[in-house]
């Protein structure tokens, strides 16, 4: 037979522990960032958009969702494009398969497009340390590429999930 | 440590919930499918079906307001300045406007376009009562002129209830 507590608040028995039920949201950190910030170089770019969380278990996992503005501009018969990168301290968790994931090309005319790309992943850091998570931007050749350009927002959420 | 076996946990209180702080307390989505496009438009439409109520079930809650929609301009000669909107009640909680999306030739605006776009935001509404969130959109002041803007391939539009 199932068993059934019913009541209307549970809180933490210990002071910073949470309360942790598998599968559960346990916590949720939330970041907006509307500065542009352009990529001039061929490496990764920090965006600007970075969220803390301290996990409240080691074997929880963190499920980081990003919504990135960006700008490609090129030339005629120049590839342009932007990937990504999810950053949490020093490590790379996440990297889009091509520098090229959004992508516009014209063979006689210059191009120039605007949008916004959504990424996602789950990470399993193993710590209850504060850990830093960001997003970092990187070109596909092009002339102007930028983030969150015009001072339109990208945004962050991090969700832990107990396990 | 201490821990609790149990198989189910219900709101003691009808209405209530299980307020767990940090906890996803309760979740409302909608998908919708339709196009929608209106030209000229200078005043904040809603995207049709675009819309939730939410009962936060705790004053002190926030709610994660997510969306992802099928950004649409058919532009003529005139460049986009769409604006995109999250609105609670009257009031524009966030937007994305101005050179939000577009797609150019050499100055030449395309014909048609269709991004997909998406924005997440938390908010404190501070209340227990019904309130209603929106997805709108309108074709800013500015710019070149207003062409036809709105959503094609429909939108997800999701509000979760965080217990604090």
């Amino acid at each position: 037979m199932a068993s059934i507590l019913n009541v209307n608040q549970i809180d933490e028995a210990t002071s910073g522990s949470g309360v942790h039920i598998p599968g559960h949201v346990v916590q949720v950190k939330h970041a907006i960032y509307g500065t542009a910030v352009a990529i001039s170089s061929g490496g990764y770019v920090d965006s600007g958009v970075t969220a803390t969380i301290t996990p409240l278990s080691a074997s929880s996992k963190i499920l980081v969702i990003a919504s990135m503005q960006f700008r490609l501009n090129g030339t005629a018969n120049i590839d342009v494009g932007i990937g990504w990168r999810i950053v949490r301290g020093s490590t790379n968790v996440f990297t889009s398969a091509t520098a090229y994931r959004n992508y516009a090309y014209d063979a006689s005319d210059d191009v120039e497009h605007r949008g916004s790309d959504t990424i996602s992943h789950e990470d399993s850091p193993s710590s209850t340390s504060a850990l830093t998570y960001k997003i970092q931007g990187i070109k596909y050749a092009g002339t102007n590429v930028d983030m969150q350009n015009a001072s339109n927002q990208s945004s962050m959420i991090l969700m832990e999930i107990a396990q | 440590m201490s821990t609790l076996y149990v198989d189910t946990i219900t709101e003691k209180t009808a209405g209530n919930g299980v307020q767990i702080p940090g906890h996803v307390v309760q979740v409302q989505q909608v998908v919708t499918t339709a196009g929608q496009t209106s030209s000229s438009q200078t005043a904040l439409v809603d995207v049709t079906g675009a819309t939730l109520t939410i009962t936060p079930s705790s004053a002190s809650n926030k709610i994660l307001v997510m969306y992802d929609l099928g950004a649409y301009s058919n532009n003529g000669s005139t460049y986009p300045i769409p604006y995109y909107a999250i609105t609670r009640g009257t009031t524009v909680l966030h937007a994305q406007s101005g050179w939000y999306f577009d797609a150019r030739s050499t100055g030449t605006v395309f014909g048609q376009t269709l991004i997909r776009i998406g924005m997440h935001f938390l908010d404190s509404p501070s209340t227990t009562s019904a309130t209603t969130y929106k997805l709108q959109y309108k074709s800013a002041s500015g710019g070149s002129g207003h062409p036809t803007l709105g959503v094609e391939e429909g939108a997800v539009f999701t509000l979760m209830e965080i217990a604090q």
